[in-house]
């Protein structure tokens, strides 16, 4: 069984890896094989919290996706676009700036594909109206997304899968992962003012070409705005309540969807039908694979590596903490951070359970939100997200903005998107690595 | 009826290397729905430009309905686009996977083409791939009046909504 896991999981991660078949078509497939051989038992499967689906990551991605799919109706996003285009006086830096902004608080709070691919046109659409090359703008864009999607526990989903797994809350993401994003923003737009501050110049004509644009035009439907805007709000604060309320957030965004749904008059068959199921699948499958490796030992075998590697102690696991953010930052660069995580998960799981001389599956909350083990979350967290800008491919945001500038006539390069890319996730990682050991190995704030 | 009977041998060819210029002068120059196709030197079709084909090189890929009604000076804006797309040529802009009927297919299999694929109109090539005509909705449809009911064709005017 050991072997035919193990193999299961390596060609599947190979073939996601050489994108050369469909990623959800691999991982249901390797699901399938881990379920006819026998591996795991289809109750296992589907039923077990340590082994099988993690239902909570898949009801928090379709609610949210709901809420998604029925605001962008609304248009507000490229309402807010070019009201910050206007806002910026045609400034194309001062536009470069907003429009980070506006990407980074979006993926925070909805998901960074669809952040990008609203904004993408409209920086198009502003970037051709002044005349200037697009491409800086929309790396930043795709950039900004994986940065602002750190900072929540739904902004990225490695973000949900961590929290459902560490049984974390929204708040936590804020108290610890908001501030690290914040400054390690701050800095990154301080680094690019000092590299385009003074490059981007346009035309007093055409920067009032942008002021004479109609941002009232794109907002499409003012009372499904209102009724988006409203639930939207709720669904935020209860995330923000749901560990006081003793609420799973899956509960919380399942509220939110629906209630949208029925106050919306929207259709169900074209807004579900707009779910992006293929990632749905994705993780389902995903999850039954590290299922079967968790069963038959394999995570236990990598768990030992680790701990033999990083020497963690029950009351300090500074070097863990070090080495889980730039190893999960590199990889991320390199892997889809989805399977990343989903794999590194149980293996900080098991590594709890050796270092506390734990009976396996007996860890409670005490455990796993031990003191001296948050940090490890906290890293894993920041690496696998801001690993994302480290390629082209490291990040669904970055392929999207590849493809759409492609079409558009902008093609960008592996080479291109490695110039801002690579710099800005060693960066940020080592502003990361930064605020992990100051907060929490010597400030000691938990 | 075998579509060769009905077909319309007058349309409008383009040589691959055609410029838009060209090509939006000789559509428009058209008094009735036409579309352009580009030929080799022995009158093989290689592809088809529409009005739709050419008005859609005149919108940027970002460009939609939303996106266009916040342009205030919307002219301007597509003068512009006409200067981007002015030098691409007939084979840039044309349709190469292409629906088409043989002489010898009937009216009826034209009808059900047309209404499978939606286009207005469809070439019709000998076995070396040569455009002979083409034949379109109308053209169907008066046939089918004409032959196969018994309706009365009758010369009724379109109402100029501009005299009411």
């Amino acid at each position: 069984m050991f072997w035919i896991a193990t193999t299961i999981f390596l060609v599947a991660y190979a073939l996601i890896i050489s994108e050369k078949i469909h990623k959800t078509k691999v991982a249901m497939f390797g699901a399938a094989l881990i379920l006819i051989t026998k591996v795991l038992h289809q109750e296992e499967a589907f039923d077990s919290l340590e082994l099988g689906v993690d239902w909570n990551v898949i009801f928090l991605l379709i609610s949210m996706m709901i809420i998604i799919n029925i605001m962008t109706k609304t248009g507000v996003f490229q309402y807010v676009a070019i009201k910050c285009a206007k806002l910026a006086k045609g400034e194309p830096f001062r536009i470069m700036i907003l429009f980070a902004v506006i990407t980074a608080i979006g993926s925070a709070f909805l998901d960074n594909v669809t952040t990008v691919l609203l904004l993408v046109p409209v920086t198009l659409f502003i970037a051709d109206q002044l005349e200037i090359n697009p491409i800086p703008y929309l790396i930043t864009e795709a950039l900004a997304s994986n940065i602002g999607g750190t900072a929540t526990l739904i902004g990225d989903p490695p973000n949900i899968m961590i929290a459902s797994k560490a049984g974390l809350n929204f708040m936590d993401f804020i108290v610890h992962l908001a501030p690290a994003i914040i400054i390690i923003f701050l800095f990154w737009m301080l680094a690019w003012k000092i590299i385009f501050g003074n490059r981007l110049h346009v035309r007093d004509e055409l920067k009032r070409r942008i002021m004479t644009l109609e941002e009232k035009e794109q907002i499409k439907d003012v009372p499904l705005l209102k009724k988006s805007l409203v639930v939207l709000g709720l669904t935020i604060l209860g995330f923000m309540l749901h560990g006081f309320f003793h609420y799973e957030p899956a509960t919380v965004a399942l509220m939110g969807a629906t209630t949208l749904l029925l106050v919306s008059g929207e259709e169900p068959h074209s807004i579900l039908a707009d779910v992006e199921w293929p990632t749905i699948f994705f993780f389902i499958g995903l999850f039954i694979i590290i299922g079967g490796i968790v069963k038959v030992g394999l995570v236990e075998d990598m768990s030992r590596a680790m701990i033999a590697v990083t020497d963690p102690q029950p009351d300090n696991m500074k070097l863990l903490s070090m080495v889980m953010l730039w190893f999960s930052a590199i990889s991320s660069a390199v892997v889809d951070n989805i399977p990343f995580v989903a794999t590194m998960n149980p293996l900080i799981i098991d590594m709890i359970h050796k270092v506390y001389d734990l009976a396996p599956g007996t860890a409670t909350a005490e455990h796993i939100q031990h003191l001296a083990v948050m940090p490890v979350w906290w890293s894993l967290a920041l690496g696998a997200c801001l690993g994302g800008n480290g390629s082209p491919i490291g990040a669904s945001a970055n392929v999207i903005v590849v493809g759409l500038s492609e079409k558009a006539g902008h093609k960008i390069s592996f080479g291109q998107f490695l110039k801002y890319g690579l710099p800005v996730m060693l960066f940020t990682v080592f502003l990361s690595m930064i605020y992990v050991y100051v907060r929490y190995y010597v400030f000691k704030l938990y | 009826m075998d579509v060769v009977k009905c077909m319309r041998t007058q349309v409008l060819l383009a040589k691959p290397n055609s410029d838009y210029k060209s090509l939006l002068c000789k559509i428009t120059g058209s008094t009735i729905p036409r579309q352009i196709y580009v030929v080799d030197e022995s009158y093989k079709l290689l592809g088809i430009v529409t009005s739709l084909d050419l008005l859609k090189e005149l919108i940027p890929s970002y460009m939609n309905a939303d996106l266009a009604r916040s342009i205030t000076d919307g002219a301007d804006f597509l003068q512009k686009q006409v200067e981007k797309v002015k030098d691409k040529c007939a084979s840039d802009i044309m349709a190469t996977k292409i629906k088409f009927l043989h002489p010898h297919n009937q009216l009826f299999e034209a009808d059900a083409l047309i209404a499978e694929t939606g286009f207005n109109t469809l070439p019709i090539l000998d076995e070396e791939g040569k455009i002979l005509g083409e034949i379109n909705r109308r053209e169907i449809l008066v046939r089918l009046v004409n032959n196969c009911t018994g309706f009365n064709l009758n010369d009724e005017k379109p109402v100029d909504l501009s005299l009411l």
